[in-house]
């Protein structure tokens, strides 16, 4: 099945264009990373070359590996998303000194936001390795 | 083996490929843009440099503020050495007046550039708000009374008509332009004004230092294809 073949091939995809519009807002467009987008940017930015890797070696047992990392990323753009969406709450304030985290940035796309294109990338990367690890381990 | 298939490399490449196309085209495109820009009007204001030049910086600058002092002594002869004598660019000084106490300064600096109506003479104007940074004394004293502004021009330079300057200073014979620079200057910079602010071609610099300040005018040069 294609999924088999090209799984590894998507969240590797993912994780590189995620990786450039990161790059692009902090480099580009000069927006500087606050510390959750920082942490994001730490679970995201291995997955490069981890999964480049994998990919071109066509190794499937990697899911298993970067799972964890990406899933922590997934759930830490979806804290920050809602600290950003739901007014006053935000219980630990991880941001410390620096740009906050809390102040929703407008990119010129309507209501999304930063960690929403972040969340959705973690999201895209969480469900092409769960497809390939699940059909991996349906396999063997 | 269940954990290894035959992968789609040539896909890899292809994708590898055309990322980096388009992460190059991107960055070209977004370097070869300017940062926006206001309309500056510099009318009457004393200017240097070559008059064609396409690259003009605009400083808005108060007699009583030290950092005033700060960019005159420390930044503006490196622009005046780099930019000016070179005439890459125009460079025109708006003077207002904010602070308590430094209208007489800023009229005097007007008088003696427009000591002779039909020939405005900058070299000069500059000279002697060259003279009145390096003395400046403190931004809290009220020190811009007309004689302590009269024995500046006398150190500036003998070129100065002392009897005229002190005349048109008594009379504040440019308060209403230095009232109106201001408000311009208000509303340039969205309601508060503040003093060094550097425009170049109507480009906002936002940090005061000279490494920044260079950085703009050299990207503007570059967009204009003069450097």
């Amino acid at each position: 099945m294609w999924i088999k073949r090209y799984g590894l091939y998507f969240s590797w995809l993912f994780a590189t264009i995620g990786t450039l519009v990161s790059l692009y807002f902090s480099d580009v467009k000069n927006l500087e990373p606050c510390h959750m987008c920082w942490f994001q940017r730490i679970c995201l930015f291995p997955l490069v070359l981890i999964l480049g890797v994998a990919c071109y070696r066509g190794f499937l047992g990697i899911s298993r590996y970067v799972l964890p990392q990406v899933v922590i990323g997934l759930l830490l753009a979806l804290y920050q998303i809602a600290v950003q969406e739901i007014p006053g709450w935000n219980p630990i304030n991880i941001c410390g000194a620096g740009p906050s985290c809390a102040k929703k940035i407008l990119i010129g796309l309507g209501p999304i936001s930063i960690p929403m294109l972040s969340a959705f990338g973690f999201f895209l990367i969480t469900i092409f390795l769960i497809l390939t690890w699940t059909k991996q381990r349906s396999e063997s | 083996m269940p954990t290894k298939i035959k992968p789609p490399r040539i896909l890899f490449w292809i994708t590898l490929s055309a990322l980096l196309v388009i992460s190059l085209f991107v960055c070209y495109s977004e370097k070869s843009k300017l940062p926006p820009s206001i309309e500056i009007t510099t009318r009457n204001q004393p200017t240097l440099g070559y008059n064609k030049a396409i690259v003009h910086v605009v400083v808005f600058e108060e007699l009583k503020c030290s950092n005033c002092k700060d960019f005159n002594s420390e930044i503006f002869p490196k622009i005046k050495k780099k930019f000016i004598d070179t005439n890459k660019i125009r460079y025109t000084t708006i003077p207002v007046s904010f602070l308590p106490g430094s209208m007489p300064a800023a009229v005097a600096t007007l008088c003696v550039f427009n000591e002779k109506p039909l020939y405005p003479n900058p070299e000069l104007f500059y000279k002697y708000m060259d003279y009145i940074y390096k003395h400046q004394p403190s931004e809290t004293t009220d020190w811009a009374t007309p004689e302590r502004l009269n024995a500046f021009a006398k150190a500036t330079s003998p070129a100065i008509d002392l009897e005229k300057l002190d005349s048109c200073v008594q009379k504040e014979k440019f308060r209403v332009q230095i009232q109106r620079n201001t408000a311009y200057g208000k509303q340039l910079m969205n309601g508060t004004i503040s003093t060094p602010t550097v425009y170049v071609n109507g480009i906002l610099v936002n940090e005061m230092t000279y490494k920044e300040i260079k950085r703009v005018i050299i990207e503007v040069l570059e967009h204009e294809g003069v450097y």
